[in-house]
């Protein structure tokens, strides 16, 4: 345990060592609090369903930018061996940076709390949906990690890493927008989207379905994410 | 090399078990799940009245869903949610709810037997092959208990769900519609023509009928709540009949207009209903005036067809949430109630020491009135003294043991009619006023009726449909259905802000915290960079 806060937190800190670490976060905020408050009071209404609403898409640009150095780099300037050969198990520098990915996520979701301050002193949201909101952000947010970190894993190359990231999880939003199309198959992939998962909690419903949807994904990815640095010493 | 390619294939056997261990929990847990619903009213969980209803069941009530197999994706979210509500349903009632799921077109005998029910084939696009195809499915339920049915023919969305499933059980359970009745005959709204919006949403749980007291007609015994909307003058026999409605521990809803209002010339008359005696007996004071609330108030539109201009109107008073009887189920879920020139109303709680009075809907603070004088040009109302200003009452409920109007008084002569015979005074002789309520009786006041005309609702998202809906269920159904209405009306509107303000938000949210940041971001660099240089010294 004490291995994995150790990788956690020299990977967390590295990110802010790095001018573009900040460029993603402000350029992620600017985005979406712009968007939000250009329409806020066109639809006056209290509530961030919008907010929430296009966070499937917005977090897979982001999330894929904050995975994915954490193994391409590594990898490129021939640390990886190096960090592989330390007294630490390869699962601990799996889940420790991944942790760091979760990590920086969580932060960026706490430094959105403006958005329902100022709902609140605007008007008298329900805070269910928000706090439902934050909640699945979270875990969608953790699941889009996951399946990132694992391919960082796979390549030297951040730009590869980064498009083909976004490229399997816009895939698999798509899927489920277009399940009908697939038949019998389409159930299938209705169910694999990760966007159709956060429809609910987005609303303020916690299904323990969606919730275990989102930790099956984490815990599959971050196992494969183990296996490809295993075969690859 | 042999132990690392030993691993590897451990490895790739596990993940293989692993990914089959999540594919069969993910499956289990959907048959075994839990939701915690985190908004505020409770809106996608079953509410309590629901569950009350279903606690009660002392007999089993089966609920059949006719749904094809292969849905449209939109329509396979409902059929979702539909299950998920039922399922909820189930865990309350028991065994005493039987739910079946049913595709008609996989038996020919079946779609013949749904077809007799009334659910109709609907059809829809599906995409197969890349081919759209138009198929016919079926999406009805069918509620069923003894030799009673209620079918709800074509559920395609689930914004009504909950409240058209309860209301059918609660139907089939008490085989017969409860009545409710309007007054006629004194120049009131009617239901054919100006209130047909509310009869039309009021007709889906009551039996709605008419009633002209004026020849002298007794109001039908198994009519549960009259409600009178805007009389002109009511003689004192209309008056005795509904005073004896009461004294059965009915419910009367009076929507009194006191001020009658043209919208052609904008010009405001006192009227005169004669109603002031009886309600003052039962303990209300219905005002001659007019409320003007420059706190909360519609924004309407005057003009010509030449020139026309929307203003904050203050003699269209807008109820806001803050201002409704707190924790009651009737406005508990509601956000704002608008009127159309209304007359405020007083309580005399001397009168009726021990009534349940419910302060309903009141006024903000900031609001004045008009009387005798009254002047409803948008452009000239005359600006409010402060010192004038204060909270007026404009809806009440009270309930409890009334007594009659009539106890030491004769009982009126019906009116001759010109076309109808009036009832032989000897039919009186043998009628005895009803001197105090034996249950308690429940009366609603407000100052207007033209808050619920079609034309009213057809201008917005208020809660006035909903209020009055609420109102008569709560009053008539004894509070089973209260909860699980008003679904779709809670929208939370912002509050009013200057441009300013907004202006000074959207700089704020969008700035601040980027800037803040990076200012963080700055700092950081800084230190790091002063650090390093003084490494780089001690070297």
């Amino acid at each position: 345990m004490r291995n994995i806060l150790l990788i956690t937190r020299k990977e967390f800190r590295s990110f802010f060592n790095l001018t573009i670490g900040y460029v993603f976060i402000v350029v992620y905020l600017l985005f979406t609090n712009g968007l939000f408050f250009y329409t806020l009071f066109l639809n006056n209404i209290a509530e961030m369903r919008y907010y929430f609403g296009i966070m499937p898409w917005v977090f897979l640009f982001f999330v894929a930018a904050i995975t994915m150095r954490l193994w391409a780099e590594e990898r490129k300037q021939g640390t990886l061996e190096l960090l592989l050969t330390w007294p630490v198990r390869d699962y601990e520098v799996v889940i420790g940076k991944y942790l760091a990915s979760v990590l920086l996520i969580l932060l960026t979701l706490v430094l959105s709390i403006n958005v329902p301050i100022t709902l609140a002193l605007l008007g008298k949201p329900d805070f269910g949906p928000i706090i439902g909101g934050y909640i699945g952000a979270a875990l969608l947010g953790a699941s889009y990690a996951a399946v990132g970190t694992c391919i960082s894993s796979l390549t030297e190359n951040q730009i590869i890493a980064f498009l083909l990231t976004i490229f399997i999880l816009a895939v698999s939003l798509i899927a489920g927008w277009l399940a009908q199309i697939f038949g019998s198959l389409g159930t299938l992939l209705y169910f694999l989207s990760p966007a159709t998962h956060f429809e609910s909690i987005a609303r303020g419903v916690i299904d323990s379905r969606d919730v275990i949807y989102y930790l099956s994904v984490i815990f599959f990815f971050l196992f494969l994410n183990n296996f490809i640095v295993v075969t690859q010493k | 090399m042999q132990g690392y390619k030993k691993r590897r294939y451990g490895i790739l056997i596990n993940l293989v078990i692993i990914l089959g261990i999540m594919g069969i929990v993910n499956f289990i847990s959907a048959d075994y799940f839990w939701r915690w619903d985190l908004t505020e009213n409770k809106s996608y969980s079953v509410t309590s009245s629901t569950r009350n209803v279903l606690k009660r069941l002392d007999d089993i009530v089966s609920i059949k869903v006719y749904c094809s197999k292969k849905l449209p994706t939109q329509l396979e979210q409902v059929a979702g949610e539909i299950r998920d509500t039922l399922n909820e349903y189930q865990a309350y009632a028991g065994s005493k709810l039987q739910v079946e799921w049913i595709d008609p077109a996989e038996n020919k005998d079946e779609e013949q037997k749904v077809q007799r029910l009334g659910i109709p084939q609907l059809q829809a696009s599906i995409i197969e092959q890349d081919k759209r195809e138009l198929v016919n499915i079926y999406m009805g339920i069918g509620i069923f208990y003894a030799d009673r049915k209620e079918i709800l023919p074509a559920v395609t969305s689930v914004a009504n769900l909950e409240y058209d499933l309860t209301s059918s059980i609660l139907k089939v359970l008490k085989g017969k519609l409860k009545k409710l009745c309007f007054l006629t005959g004194h120049g009131e709204h009617t239901i054919s023509s100006d209130y047909s919006t509310v009869k039309q949403s009021l007709e889906k749980n009551y039996e709605i009928t008419t009633v002209d007291t004026s020849d002298g007609t007794k109001i039908p015994d198994d009519v549960e709540t009259l409600i009178i909307a805007g009389p002109n003058e009511l003689s004192d026999r209309d008056k005795y009949e509904i005073d004896q409605f009461l004294m059965q521990g009915k419910n009367v809803f009076f929507l009194i207009d006191s001020v009658n209002v043209s919208t052609e010339v904008f010009m405001a008359l006192p009227k005169s209903h004669k109603l002031n005696d009886l309600l003052e007996n039962y303990g209300v004071r219905l005002n001659n005036n007019l409320v003007l609330d420059w706190g909360a108030n519609s924004i309407v539109t005057f003009g010509s067809q030449y020139v026309q201009f929307s203003t904050n109107y203050p003699p269209w008073p807008k109820v806001v949430h803050d201002h409704m009887a707190p924790n009651n189920p009737i406005v508990s879920r509601l956000e704002t109630v608008a009127f159309p020139w209304i007359s405020s109303i007083e309580i005399n709680k001397d009168r009726i020491p021990d009534m349940e009075v419910t302060e309903l809907l009141k006024t903000t603070p900031k609001s004045t009135e008009q009387k005798d004088n009254f002047n409803i040009d948008a452009q000239r109302l005359p600006r409010p003294n402060m010192a004038d200003l204060k909270q007026y009452l404009l809806a009440a409920i009270i309930r409890g043991k009334f007594k009659s109007f009539f106890s030491d008084k004769p009982i009126p002569a019906p009116k001759p009619a010109s076309d109808k015979t009036p009832l032989p005074a000897e039919a009186d002789k043998n009628r005895q006023t009803v001197k105090e309520c034996a249950n308690p009786a429940t009366i609603m006041v407000i100052g207007d009726s033209d808050f619920i005309s079609n034309q009213l609702l057809s201008g917005g998202r208020e809660g006035n449909l909903p209020f009055i809906l609420n109102a008569v269920d709560w009053a008539t159904m004894g509070g089973d259905l209260i909860g699980i209405r008003a679904k779709d009306t809670e929208l939370k509107p912002l509050k009013e802000t200057s441009p300013a303000t907004k202006l000074l938000c959207k700089v704020l949210n969008i700035g601040l915290v980027p800037f803040l940041f990076i200012l963080y971001g700055l700092v950081r660099l800084l230190l790091r960079h002063r650090e390093k240089k003084a490494v780089e010294e001690v070297i």
